[in-house]
């Protein structure tokens, strides 16, 4: 068997390490070119070459229609949704529906899923490991947003085995982060972990006991990040260009590219300055010839009043976190901070506050969650000779359940269940001489299937035809470590069975 | 999501667990099983091994979310206190059930699983009421009461383990035939539980043993149809997969 990567696949930049079998130890690799992280850039030429990383970074500015980047908030969404309605006229390449409605890009004339542009950086990433390991990589244990629902991690797991990877396991990011983060073995602890990234946000709560990690409730928003943050301030700095100089650039995706670059950077600057200048000279054109975009001074106090209603939306996830997993802020030992957004002073103040102490920075934040993925995939694929002594128990993170009458939902694995888990519910029919049932399959938290995600379906038939309600169906959800899901369906007084694993296939309801 | 805990063994117990300890020491217990039995523990073991601790996982989680709520915690604890302060719980495997009183046995379902669907409008599949996790705990009858013939008990848990074993659910059948066979230990209980074993590993295909728990099934109780019923199964069963290969 070859190696076991652990990958995390980030919105903004990705990331590989690798476990020694010898030590339990895990290394970050770096890329081709020498560097511990890989933006998550994608770039197509039109002669159908392929560049990641960096290189494709440094071209956007050239191309940017054919430059992809941030897919991971795509992955596994309706084209239709608002937020990626709004995501569409800020990004400089095209984003189009792809035959059954979920959200794609087109470059070249072609449409790519998120998924398939995400198999790109894997590849990438397995090459480069490859190439410095001299050993070939087998497969790899992928990290993903802890709040990603059963579809996006589908399609996660299809971009690692496009990319020639056996996807071991899919790991919650700020599980993976808080495996690799050293703990204190001789008392339980209570850790939270706050995980904002580029375009996610995570928020764990974990109980370290012995050897054991107990994940006690997660929570989050993956559709919030750093991102959200550059593109407050491009429309800022796009207002400020059009009220100056009356050309409103919403349709110049080369200067879309410049003012997300200027916004990101002046975004990090402010994580040290108080102030800092813009200079985009050559913005644009008018009919007096070349536009500029000098701004003497944008302070950390503009880019917080402009954060502010984004970033307010990291408390109620923390909340619903803390009520899930039944603690009381003074009952938190730890809070761990990771992503490169908590590099920001006004997110770690948020973060400190909303959990009640003073963040961490024990872990590195921009490799943790790669570090976490190779000790995890050392753990469940590992050739060491010895177990690994760490066993992580994690949670399912949205509620499971059926479609019943007046399409209500009913839960059979809340969220926040551990893994794995099964559940069983009597059902009874609605109909008078019903013969069979259909059972949809839901996830989410809403009270009505239409707010939820459908996942798939089966069909118990060969019912005994009787009075309505007088029928019982027994349901039962299985679901193992791996997070596949088993759905059994039986008719108790026949012994008639159906039953179905569902690997969801990519979104086709809503 | 509450659940009857009437129809559980005591969760306490599955934990090997007194009644009287307070949150943290339930969590203890609960992890020390967990770092024995979850599958990622096992990964070079056998996918029978890995199913029996499976079970045994899934049994002590359960066990875990009923006791961690407060009131189902002192509830169970209460329970305990009242029906057997004797014998200390041995981890892992508990000691057989305290005598359960029958359960109502309706002619051919849900009983076996738990609570029986409470009469409600017609809806669709309607809003069931959640049911007991088979894995660990006996489905016993409603409320555990002292003072039952425990042939009685012996007699119901093996009829619901013929329900369990018509409906094609060995491992339920298997968990209610041995608690029969413990309460008394009689050849048909012990051939019967023998039988589901090797259901189960004819479900695995490991053949031979199938047919070792089949033939020890009739060697306890020659004249066992279920016994017989299942070598005939796996006499087909092997020969097809054999040709299949
Ligand atoms: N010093 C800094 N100050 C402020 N923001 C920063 C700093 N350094 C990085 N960031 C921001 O952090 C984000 C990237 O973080 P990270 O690399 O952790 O995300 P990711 O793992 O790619 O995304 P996700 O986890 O959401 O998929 C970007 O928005 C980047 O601008
Ligand atoms: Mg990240």
């Amino acid at each position: 068997m070859g190696l076991v990567l652990g990958i995390d696949l980030g919105t903004t930049n990705s990331c590989m390490a690798v476990a020694d079998p010898a030590t339990g130890h895990a290394r970050v690799l770096p890329n081709r070119e020498g560097e511990r992280t890989t933006p998550s850039v994608i770039g197509f030429d039109a002669s159908g070459k392929v560049t990641v990383g960096s290189a494709a970074r440094r071209q956007a500015v050239l191309h940017p229609r054919d430059t992809v980047f941030g897919v991971k908030r795509l992955i596994g969404r309706r084209f239709s949704d608002p937020a990626v309605q709004q995501l569409r006229r800020l990004l400089p390449y095209e984003l189009v529906a792809d035959p059954s409605g979920n959200a794609a890009v087109r470059v070249h004339g072609q449409v790519m899923t998120p998924s398939e542009v995400s198999t790109h950086v894997l590849r990438y990433l397995k090459e480069s490991a490859e190439a410095q390991l001299g050993q070939s990589v087998e497969g790899a244990v992928i990290t993903v947003p802890a709040y990603f629902d059963e579809v996006q991690r589908q399609e996660t797991k299809a971009a690692g085995q496009r990319a020639g990877l056996t996807v071991h396991r899919l790991l919650n990011e700020p599980t993976a982060a808080m495996l690799a983060c050293r703990f204190d073995e001789s008392r339980p602890e209570n850790i939270a972990v706050f995980d904002l990234g580029g375009g996610t946000f995570d928020i764990s709560l974990l109980h370290v006991e012995d050897e054991v990690v107990q994940v006690l409730a997660t929570s989050g928003d993956n559709f919030l990040g750093g991102d959200n943050i550059d593109e407050l301030v491009v429309d800022a700095l796009r207002r400020i260009f059009l009220k100056q100089t009356g050309v409103d650039l919403a349709h110049n995706p080369e200067a879309l590219w410049r003012l997300k670059d200027a916004a990101e950077s002046t975004k990090r600057a402010l994580s040290e300055l108080e102030q800092t200048a813009i200079d985009l000279p050559f913005l644009g054109a008018g009919a007096e010839g070349p536009l500029h975009l000098s701004l003497p001074s944008f302070s950390r106090t503009l880019l917080e009043n402009l954060a502010n209603r984004e970033l307010e939306r990291l408390r109620a996830p923390c909340e619903q976190a803390l009520q899930d997993a039944g603690l009381q802020l003074e009952d938190i030992h730890r809070v761990v901070l990771v992503g490169g957004m908590t590099r920001m002073p006004a997110v770690r103040a948020r973060a400190e506050k909303l959990l009640g102490r003073p963040g961490e920075r024990s872990v590195n934040p921009d490799e943790a969650v790669a570090l976490g993925a190779a000790l995890e995939a050392d753990i469940i694929a590992g050739t060491s000779p010895e177990l690994p002594r760490v066993l992580l128990l994690d949670v399912l993170s949205r509620s499971l359940g059926i479609r019943t009458e007046g399409g209500r939902f009913s839960v059979l694995i809340p969220r926040n269940t551990t893994i794995p888990a099964r559940e069983t519910k009597v059902f009874a029919t609605t109909l008078d001489q019903q013969t069979h049932v259909d059972l949809e399959v839901y996830q989410g938290e809403a009270p009505s299937v239409d707010g939820n995600r459908y996942l798939g379906e089966l069909q118990l038939a060969g019912l005994p035809a009787a009075a309505a309600g007088t029928v019982r169906v027994e349901v039962d959800f299985t679901i193992d470590a791996d997070g596949i899901l088993q759905v059994t369906a039986r008719e108790p007084a026949t012994g008639r069975k159906a039953e179905v694993t569902l690997r969801p296939p990519t979104a086709a309801s809503p | 999501m509450s659940q009857d805990p009437s129809h559980d063994r005591n969760p306490f117990e599955v934990l090997g667990l007194q009644g009287t300890e307070d949150l943290a020491a339930i969590r203890k217990a609960f992890l020390r099983i967990a770092a024995q039995s979850h599958p990622d523990r096992l990964r070079m073991k056998s996918p029978e091994e890995k199913a029996q601790a499976l079970e045994l996982f899934l049994g002590a989680k359960k066990a875990f979310e009923v006791l961690s709520q407060p009131d189902k915690r002192r509830e169970w604890s209460e329970r305990m206190a009242r029906t057997k302060p004797r014998t200390p719980a041995a981890p892992v495997t508990p000691p057989p059930e305290a005598p359960a009183a029958p359960a109502p046995l309706r002619p051919a379902f849900t009983p076996a699983h738990g609570v029986p669907v409470a009469p409600r409008p017609a809806l669709t599949p309607v809003h069931g009421v959640p049911v007991a996790t088979p894995p660990p705990g006996a489905p016993s009858g409603p409320r555990p009461s002292s003072g039952v013939q425990p042939a009685a008990v012996a007699l119901q848990l093996y009829k619901l383990g013929m329900v369990a074993l018509e409906s094609f659910d060995y491992a339920k059948a298997l968990d209610l035939f041995s608690k029969a066979a413990k309460v008394a230990p009689t050849p048909r209980h012990q051939a019967m539980e023998l039988v589901c074993r090797g259901h189960q590993y004819l479900s695995t295909r490991f053949f031979d043993r199938a047919r070792e728990s089949f033939e020890r099934a009739l060697q306890l109780l020659p004249e066992c149809r279920e016994a017989r019923v299942g070598l005939e199964l796996l006499d087909k069963q092997s020969g097809r997969y054999l040709k299949g290969r």
